[in-house]
Order: structure tokens, then C-alpha cells, then sequence
């Protein structure tokens, strides 16, 4: 699509009902709505609901909607597979053996509800409210809900995306952002915009910067991939900064294949290069930066050749990338996952962000626009956070030397402070985990045996979950059926533009997160819990949120579910088809015309009002507050002792376009399409080690943790690396102890590890590991038999990480 | 003449096109009326005067099961496959009119599918030759091929259990029954279900004797195919062990070729 106005005025918006919501065609009613949970997804695209006899039949995209314009991916179109699959969850379960033994009584919701009731009511009362736990997965509809179920419902502040150290995902490169400009910046494929392309404030980006990351499968945070695939059709250029050749570095004027968790030092040297040849945008350094002198003697020795050996990219092309950054008239930069899964995750951040704010590339056209929340309406974590007692808040479960977390700017408790109270009862012993959309075992917790052992101590467990996960099967006490998107009303603002979901099916007893939330609410804190139906929360959500003139969206939530596109309804653009635009969002150069700070000056949001790459919240949290490397704790450079038997670097956490994280497994396209797990192997590698495409390898680390896939033979690793698929787990084999649906055997989480993150308790170096490679034989001993007969791979005193095999010789480069 | 025009140079492979297209033509597992093929990817060692020494691309190809999505483009729709690419790479026109983007900066390919005219001259030519009303050696071609087999096309219910009949050369049964019955064709239609249910891989349908005018039983050669299927339009038994978990038959298509 080169032309979006082309496509416009050739798209006949009759044949898609333009000016309905909701229509009969043949035997089918159609919805149109936008979906995202259950199966989860970090976007909210606009889909065509086809509908017969209370039975999803088929899902179309919406042409009329702006946000993927009828452009679909896999997921949604097969979701009537996973809506009517014979696999999910009917009615609420009681477990009726051992933990782990499959063994299950069908309950009533309310037998459920008074179980739920009279314990929570009874942790409360004997051992404090913050004995409770409660976690959430991604993706689904979860972000606003859960955190504020947690604190209106469960009177708790320990609320996590439990199992993922060092908060390893998109935090630290939203709070990195927050500390140095005031606010999150996001690239600028025109999506604030309801005319999307055709939009005349927008430009294309000249260059389109993926860092760490393949968008068009991973459609994370917000952003839908594609988008960028448009940008590029309209001739943006790629550079493409990733140890993989994916379709951008195919396709880059410049791939940095970089050494997996050494991100920060080209950065650097990409800053020097700016810096040192005079390429940066003079005016934005000196009107809106702080700091830029401390900034330019921090690189100034940082060159091309110094980096080289360190990141394993040739210094020409670190050069030529950060010359076409710099020289180009605007450059969006689509960063990733990779950021904070490594141990230098916020030196990383500050580094490229930096980059992007010394070339003048913030808010700008094309570039990096600092958006919020659609409407303000961003309270998320935190959400009723004022319903907990000051004395249960202050026994949030933190780390104790983090300066992050004592400043309180990370919502959410620490998953290594809960793992380590739950093994050694210091604060205090936990007694409930609620789960709600987490499937921990099988894709966020890093080692997994562990995470299982130790939540075995834990007297109460609840899952919520459409289906019986690894988690559920070896945890619950109770698991509730939770409904899919299409049997649920609500709404995300998740960044912009706002986006409404609404029921039009119901499946057995399943019911939605909010009304699971709104139910048990109402009975243990009724005072916080006003509303009736899951439809009222949601108007309250948009629109209220306890602000004193509440949010600035005025619509209700049935009104923004029904205002489809029609020039006689007045909303023909920025609000229809179950979405609203918010012309904030979509304004540029926010900082210039004062519409980012609370005092309404000109400005960033930060202490010094300027972008600062000495940045004041970094030193105050006690991180570098200029760019820095951290070495990954195993590597060629700081353990090459271990590097010698572990030759090969780890990846790992990819995306694939049939699956969403441990989501997808029992449906039946996504197994024809992608069968089993896979490892990318160098086919030099392949001959190196005796293995070929298609054969399943072990892949084993210093501590003897090992799992298996099944090698893809590609040059989309180097040689030397290898990449692994995370969140596999097989609906299709025994569910019981020990196998849990083989969840262990093909894990990489097995080789990861608590209680190791970066400065400031931030960053896991999960995608920068060491090992090697070796066949599979028949009768080899699974990790499921390690893990029933020893407890783990290795042993591991309570509340400490494992020791170390070889003390690091190299550690911070700055 | 219509066709679909696809600038492959942008096709990430994300498999929106097989799968929507899947969906419109009510094709199954192992089936597709657009696939993907993947080039790549690999280094060129060999000098290709292009914009990086990689090759890594994919392009959908259009099967013989594609119609151009006859009905949804009556209705002013865009084929399925088309709205669904999420790489906005694919359009539909009149090759005329999409021949014109073709520039020659990046890779494009324009697919013109069997026209509708084409596809039911070959339905009827198939049918003629199962029939065996063409001569050998002088197959008749064209629109003007007509065939006198008969095939019966239709749906029943046995219990829970949804049947979908298509008897391809009716005719001879007609010929059988007329010849040695007692009984009727809708008769005999529900004889032939009670005997494939019971044995799949029946190659005859067995008129008891019975039924027979001179009270001595008869046979009737056929070719089946039975495909099951569970609730959720699984196919079971499909060749995929790990889609076979035992589920209950909810469906039967059965195609008996006489």
C-alpha cells in the first residue's frame, strides 16, 4: 500500500456497513468491535464478529476501522478455534486430589465465590491482606483490571507479573524514558492520527530504526508491526540493530548483527559518532537537552574500533548506520524486549534514547512521539491504590537495596522479593496467589522448578485461565473459566487511540476478568465495588477513574461501542467504529508549545524541564546516569573459562506469528502451521555439532539445566548463537505431575535464574546466556524426571540465586 | 479479466492470506486457495547489483481452488485474502489497471485465477469423463461438454451425527436398483448410510436379498471416501496425532463414487 488516499477512496464502506454496528447478513449477525483478549494481544485491531445460534462461526477485519484497516493476522482469524475449542474450561473446578494429580470436582461460581470469600476474609484477618498475591499475565485484559482488583478487592500492594526478574519487559524502557523526557516515546507510524497516513501533519519516517526486536510478529506495547511495513512501502529506510537477520535486516541499508546483550556499546559508539563528527541537531541540544557535555565526554573515547571487538559489529557499519540516523530529516526508532533482557538493560535504554533526542528525533514527525494513554485515562498499575492502608502498602514486597523501588515509581512488587519471601518467610509468609491470565510455569517465570517448588509452600491458589494451563494444573486450589473476547464487555486505552469491546456470544459458565473481579469484589469489599455490570465498570474506567472532573473522555462506553462512522453522527473521524482518536496524541512538538508539563510551560515533564542525558532520576535511583555496558554475567569476555565447554550464545523469546507467548497451543491451524518448538542453528553450526534440520537438540548451560526443540537450520543466527522459542507447553500430552503437559522438557526458562538483574534492581540477562548443543537420544533423561526426583538442576539456598560457576572478569564498560 | 497483483518484495509471510482465505472457501487442514513460498534466506556470494546481499523473500502462489472470492466481490468486498494481508501488499483490479503499478523498482507478480467460465467447463468435463458419456480417445472440451452422470449432493442426520452424502455417478445406482430392487433410491440411500457408518471401507453397496425382485442378493461396486470430523470441524484421524485426542464423531463426509 503506497497510497493510502488511493485505497481510501477505492474501499466501498457501503459493502462494509459504514453507519452500522451491528447488522444481519444471510444466516450470520456481524459485530463490529475490536478485539484482544482472550487469546491475548498487545493491540486492539477492528474486527467483524460473524455470529449464529449464540456460536462465534468467523472473524474478518474491519476495513472501516483506522487501526489496522481490515489487515488481520492469524490469531484473530482463526479465533473461532480457540472460542469453541472442546479444550476449554466450562465450569469452575475444585481440586480433588494432590496438587498436580489431574484430579478435579466441577463447583458452582457460587460455592467458588464463598470458598474465595471466607479464605481471603480469613488471610486478611489472621495474617494481613499483604499476604496475598496477585498476579497477571500480558496482553489480555488484565492492565487496568487486575491491578485495581488487587488493591479494592485483595487490599494488597504485591501485585506482579510474577517469575520475570528485573522487571523484564518494557518497564525499564518506559520508566528509562519517564526519568530522562518526561514521558514515553513511541514511534510514529501515524497512529494517533484517525486519518491514519493521509494525515497532513504527518511525514514518513526517513529511517525507520528497529532496535531489538521483530515487530511484524511481536506487535508489542501498543504497536501494531505492519505499521512499519507500511512506512517502508512509502520509503522509509531500514537500519536493523539484532542478532538475528530478520525481514528488516534483510532488507536494512545497514544490519548490526550485535553480540546478544552488548546493545549499549554500539550505542555508544553510534553517540560518538554523532557527537564526534558534528552531526547532531544543534538547536534541540542547546534549547531543550541537559547535560549534552557530561554525555559527550562519556563517549568521547567510545569509537567504532573500540566497540568492535567488544559488540562483534564492524565499526564501518556502526559508523555508516549512525551517519544515516543523524543525516536523516527524521528517524523512528522501534525498540524491543531485547533492551531489558539484558543486564544492562537501563544503560541500553539511556544510551539509544539519547540518540534519538541529540538528532532531534522527539516528537517530531516521523519520528518518536511522546503520547499518553488515550484521554489520560492511564491510570493502570496503582489503580485504587489508595484503598490500602498505609501500614499494609509500606509491606510491599521490594527489594531492599533498589532505588527504584524505594522511590515507588514501579507500581508493582518485585518478583524476586516475593520469590524470596515465599522461600524463606522473611518478611513474612504468603498465603494466596491469585493468577488471573498467567500461565507462569510454561512462559514469564524464570526457572520454572522453582518457581513451581516454592509456590507449593503457599497454603491458597486460585487461576483464572479459558483453559487448563501447566500453571493451573500444577498449582490450583480452584480454577475459574475465564471468557474469551468475544462473551466480554470492556475497553483499553492502551496508548491511544481508545478502543471498546463487546459481547455478543457466551460459552458455558465461562465469565469475562471483569465480572470474575466485579463479583468477588462486591462480596469482600462491597464499599469499592459500585457497579453492577462489567459495562458499568467500564464507563467508570473511561470516563471517572476518582479524578475530580473525572477523565477528559466524555463518551460512555456503550456509546463508544455504538458510534459507528457516519458523516450525519458528527464522528466520521476521530471517534467511530468502536474507537476515539484524541487530538493530544496527535499533536508534535508538545514540549515547545507547553502542553507536557503541569505547570503549562514550555517543556519536558523532567526536574530540569529538558530532555536529560545527565539524567537526575537515574543518579537519584542510584544507576549511571550516562550511557553504560554491563557485561552479561556469562559471557566470551567476562567468564571465558565457562565460554571455553558453553561456546555458544543464547537467545531466546522470539515471536512467531501463530502464537501469543504460551496462548495458542491447542489449536489446530497454529500446530499445522508451527509444530513444535524450534531452535535456530547456524547450518555451520549444524555441522560443527553433528546436528541437522529438524533433529530435536539438547541445549545445556554451566549449572546442567538443559531443554530440547527441534533445530531450524538458518542464517538468521550467526554462528556461534542460537535462538530458541519461549512459552511451550503441549495441551496434547499427560497434564499430571510430572509432566504437566511437557512444559519442563522444551523450556527455556529452565536455563534463566532469579535474584541476577542489572543497576537498579532492573534487566535480566535472559537473552545473553552461554551453552552448547547436542543431540537427543532415545531414553535420554527428560527435565521433567530431573525435576521430579532432585527438585531442580541445581541446588540453590532459599532467597539466593545459584552460585556462581565462574566469577566474571569483566563487568561494567562506561 | 480480473486478477490479484502482489508487490512480494513486502510480503513478511505472516500467513493472513492462507489462513482468511481458509476461512472464506471452507477449505481444511493441508488445503489452500492462496499459499505461501519462501525463498531464503541466504548470502549471495555471487555479485547481484542489489540493495543488500540477502535474499529473503516470500510470495504468495494462487491454487485452483481460488474463485477470486466470487461472492464477497459481488458485494463490493475486497477478496479475503486481500483485506487481511497484513503487509498491504495485494490488490485486486482489473489487470489492466494493476499491470499499471507494476514500476520496476521492487518485485511484483500479477495473478489472474481460472475465470468462472473456465472452472465450470472443467466441472463438467470431469464429471462427463467419471461418467464415462465421452468417448475414449475424443474427449469432448469446452463449454460445450455436457454430462449426463448424475450426482446426488445432500445432508442428513444420524442421531447427533451431521451426514453429508455426495453420490457421484447416481445414475448407475438408478440403473441397479431399476434393474434387480424391490426398494426405491431413498430407500436404498439409507441402506448405503447404515452400511458405510458400519464399515468405512465398504467397497460395495450389498442389496439384501430381500429386496431383490428374484430374492437373491446383489452388489453394487463403489469407491468411498469417509472424512470425520468433531464438534469444532476438527478432522480427526487427518494424519495429525496430536489433533486426535478422541474427540467424539460429530460430522461424516462421505463420497461414494459408483
Amino acid at each position: 500500500m503506497a497510497d493510502y488516499k488511493e485505497w481510501l477512496d477505492e474501499l466501498n464502506r457501503e459493502a462494509y456497513h459504514d453507519g452500522e454496528w451491528q447488522w444481519q447478513e444471510g444466516d450470520f449477525t456481524v459485530t463490529r468491535t475490536t478485539h484482544w483478549s482472550p487469546p491475548g494481544c498487545h493491540m486492539g485491531c477492528g474486527v467483524l464478529l460473524y455470529t449464529k445460534d449464540n456460536k462465534l462461526v468467523k472473524v474478518e477485519g474491519d476495513p472501516l476501522n483506522a487501526v489496522a484497516n481490515g489487515k488481520l493476522c492469524m490469531r484473530c482469524l482463526t479465533m473461532p478455534e480457540a472460542v469453541n475449542h472442546p479444550d476449554r474450561l466450562k465450569y469452575p473446578l475444585r481440586r480433588a486430589g494432590e496438587r498436580g494429580e489431574d484430579k478435579w470436582e466441577r463447583i458452582s461460581w457460587d460455592e467458588a465465590y464463598d470458598e474465595i470469600t471466607e479464605k481471603v476474609l480469613k488471610i486478611k484477618e489472621e495474617y494481613g491482606s499483604e499476604t496475598i498475591v496477585v498476579v497477571h499475565g500480558t496482553g489480555r485484559n488484565i492492565g487496568w483490571q487486575v491491578p485495581y482488583f488487587a488493591s479494592a478487592c485483595m487490599e494488597t500492594p504485591n501485585v506482579s507479573t510474577f517469575g520475570f526478574t528485573g522487571f523484564a519487559c518494557y518497564l525499564p524502557r518506559m520508566i528509562g524514558t519517564s526519568a530522562k523526557q518526561g514521558d514515553m516515546f513511541i514511534v510514529d507510524a501515524s497512529q494517533a492520527h484517525w486519518d491514519r497516513y493521509a494525515n497532513e501533519n504527518w511525514q514518513v519516517p526517513s529511517v525507520v530504526l528497529v532496535w531489538g526486536n521483530e515487530p511484524i510478529k511481536s506487535n508489542a506495547d501498543g504497536f501494531l508491526g505492519h505499521w512499519l511495513v507500511q512506512c517502508v512501502q512509502m520509503g522509509s529506510k531500514v537500519i536493523s540493530v539484532d542478532p538475528r537477520l530478520t525481514w528488516w535486516g534483510a532488507r536494512a541499508a545497514f544490519w548490526l548483527p550485535v553480540r546478544p546483550g552488548t546493545d549499549a556499546v554500539v550505542a555508544m559508539a553510534m553517540l560518538n559518532v554523532i557527537i564526534g563528527e558534528d552531526l547532531y541537531d544543534h538547536e534541540f541540544v542547546e534549547k531543550w537537552t541537559y547535560g549534552f557535555e557530561a554525555l559527550a565526554e562519556r563517549v568521547a573515547d567510545k569509537t567504532p574500533e573500540w566497540a568492535e571487538p567488544i559488540c562483534e559489529v564492524p565499526a564501518d557499519k556502526i559508523r555508516g548506520a549512525a551517519r544515516l540516523i543523524a543525516t536523516a530529516s527524521s528517524c523512528a526508532c522501534q525498540w524491543g524486549l531485547a533492551f531489558e533482557q539484558q543486564i544492562a538493560a537501563l544503560g541500553v535504554t539511556e544510551s539509544v534514547a539519547d540518540i534519538m533526542a541529540i538528532t532531534g528525533n522527539i516528537d517530531n514527525p516521523g519520528g518518536n512521539a511522546l503520547y499518553r494513554c488515550a484521554f489520560l485515562i492511564e491510570k493502570r498499575y496503582g489503580l485504587g491504590d489508595e484503598y490500602i492502608s498505609k501500614e499494609t502498602y509500606a509491606k510491599k514486597l521490594i527489594p531492599q537495596t533498589s532505588g527504584i523501588n524505594e522511590s515507588n515509581i514501579v507500581s508493582c512488587a518485585d518478583t524476586d522479593a516475593i520469590l524470596a519471601a515465599i522461600e524463606t518467610g522473611e518478611p513474612y509468609d504468603i498465603q494466596m496467589f491469585w493468577i488471573q491470565s498467567s500461565n507462569a510455569l510454561s512462559c514469564a517465570s524464570m526457572d520454572p522448578a522453582r518457581t513451581r517448588a516454592a509456590l507449593m509452600k503457599v497454603p491458597f491458589i486460585v487461576v483464572a485461565d479459558p483453559f487448563m494451563t501447566p500453571t493451573a494444573q500444577a498449582l490450583a486450589d480452584i480454577v475459574l473459566p475465564v471468557a474469551m473476547s468475544c462473551e466480554r464487555n470492556s475497553c483499553r486505552t492502551w496508548w491511544t487511540p481508545v478502543r471498546t469491546m463487546v459481547k455478543v456470544t457466551d460459552f458455558y459458565e465461562a465469565k469475562s476478568d471483569e465480572q470474575i473481579c466485579l463479583d468477588l469484589g462486591k462480596r469482600i469489599k462491597p464499599e469499592h465495588w459500585p457497579w453492577e455490570t462489567d459495562e458499568e465498570w467500564s464507563n467508570w474506567y473511561l470516563t471517572d477513574q476518582l479524578a475530580p472532573g473525572g477523565t477528559e473522555y466524555k463518551r460512555t462506553w456503550w456509546e463508544t461501542v455504538q458510534n459507528p462512522s457516519s458523516p450525519e453522527n458528527g464522528c466520521y473521524g476521530e471517534s467511530c467504529n468502536g474507537t476515539a482518536y484524541w487530538e493530544w496524541d496527535a499533536t508534535y512538538d508538545k514540549y515547545a508549545k507547553g502542553m507536557l508539563r503541569p505547570d503549562g510551560q514550555p517543556g519536558f515533564n523532567t526536574p530540569t524541564g529538558r530532555v536529560e542525558l545527565w539524567s537526575f532520576g537515574f543518579d537519584h535511583w542510584g544507576v549511571d546516569p550516562l550511557p553504560y555496558h554491563i557485561e552479561p554475567p556469562e559471557s566470551p569476555l567476562s567468564t571465558p573459562n565457562t565460554f571455553k565447554e558453553f561456546p555458544i550464545i543464547l537467545s531466546g523469546g522470539g515471536r512467531s506469528f501463530e502464537f501469543f507467548h504460551s496462548e495458542h497451543r491447542q489449536l489446530p491451524t497454529m500446530r499445522e502451521f508451527h509444530p513444535w518448538p524450534l531452535v535456530m542453528v547456524n547450518p555451520a553450526d549444524c555441522e560443527k555439532y553433528g546436528v541437522k534440520d529438524g533433529d530435536w537438540i539438547w541445549v545445556e548451560n554451566s549449572r546442567g539445566a538443559r531443554f530440547k526443540q527441534q533445530v531450524k537450520a538458518t542464517i538468521e543466527v550467526q554462528p556461534g548463537r542460537i535462538h530458541a522459542e519461549h512459552g511451550w507447553w503441549f495441551p496434547e500430552q499427560e497434564g499430571a505431575e510430572p509432566n504437566f503437559y511437557g512444559t519442563y522438557d522444551s523450556n527455556l526458562n529452565n536455563m534463566t535464574e532469579a535474584f541476577r538483574v542489572g543497576q537498579g534492581g532492573i534487566g535480566s540477562a535472559i537473552k545473553s546466556m552461554l551453552c552448547k548443543i547436542y543431540p537427543v537420544q532415545p531414553g535420554d533423561v527428560l527435565p521433567h524426571d530431573v525435576i521430579a526426583e532432585k527438585g531442580d538442576f541445581a541446588e540453590y539456598e532459599p532467597g539466593k540465586p545459584y552460585q556462581v560457576v565462574e566469577e566474571p572478569v569483566v563487568t561494567v564498560i562506561n | 479479466m480480473k486478477g490479484i497483483l502482489i508487490n512480494y518484495e513486502y510480503c513478511t509471510g505472516c500467513h493472513s492470506c492462507e489462513v482468511a482465505c481458509r476461512n472464506e472457501r471452507g477449505l481444511t487442514a493441508g488445503e489452500y486457495g492462496i499459499k505461501l513460498t519462501e525463498v531464503g534466506p541466504y548470502e549471495y556470494t555471487t555479485p547481484i547489483d542489489a540493495d543488500t546481499p540477502y535474499e529473503w523473500v516470500y510470495n504468495p502462489t494462487i491454487t485452483k481452488a481460488c474463485d477470486l472470492c466470487e461472492a464477497r466481490t459481488a458485494m463490493g468486498k475486497m477478496p479475503s485474502c486481500v483485506q487481511a494481508c497484513q503487509a498491504w501488499c495485494m490488490y485486486y483490479g482489473e489487470v489492466e489497471d494493476l499491470a499499471k503499478k507494476m514500476d520496476g523498482k521492487t518485485r511484483w507478480a500479477l495473478y489472474t485465477p481460472i475465470s468462472d467460465d473456465a472452472r465450470a467447463a472443467m466441472v463438467a468435463e470431469r464429471e462427463a469423463m467419471t461418467a464415462g458419456t465421452a468417448e475414449a480417445g475424443a474427449v469432448q472440451v469446452g463449454a460445450g461438454a455436457k454430462a449426463e452422470s448424475r450426482t446426488e449432493n445432500y445432508g442428513t442426520w444420524v442421531g447427533d451425527m451431521e451426514l453429508n452424502i455426495v453420490l457421484r455417478g447416481a445414475e448407475k445406482l438408478d440403473a441397479f436398483l431399476a434393474e434387480f430392487a424391490t426398494i426405491d433410491l431413498e430407500a436404498a440411500k439409507k441402506d448405503i448410510e447404515a452400511q458405510i457408518i458400519a464399515d468405512e471401507k465398504a467397497t460395495a453397496y450389498v442389496l439384501a436379498a430381500d429386496k431383490a425382485k428374484d430374492g437373491a442378493a446383489h452388489e453394487l461396486g463403489f469407491m468411498a471416501i469417509v472424512m470425520n470430523y468433531d464438534a469444532q470441524g476438527t478432522q480427526l484421524g487427518g494424519g495429525k496425532a496430536y489433533l486426535d485426542k478422541g474427540q467424539e464423531v460429530a460430522r461424516k463426509d462421505i463420497t461414494l463414487m459408483f
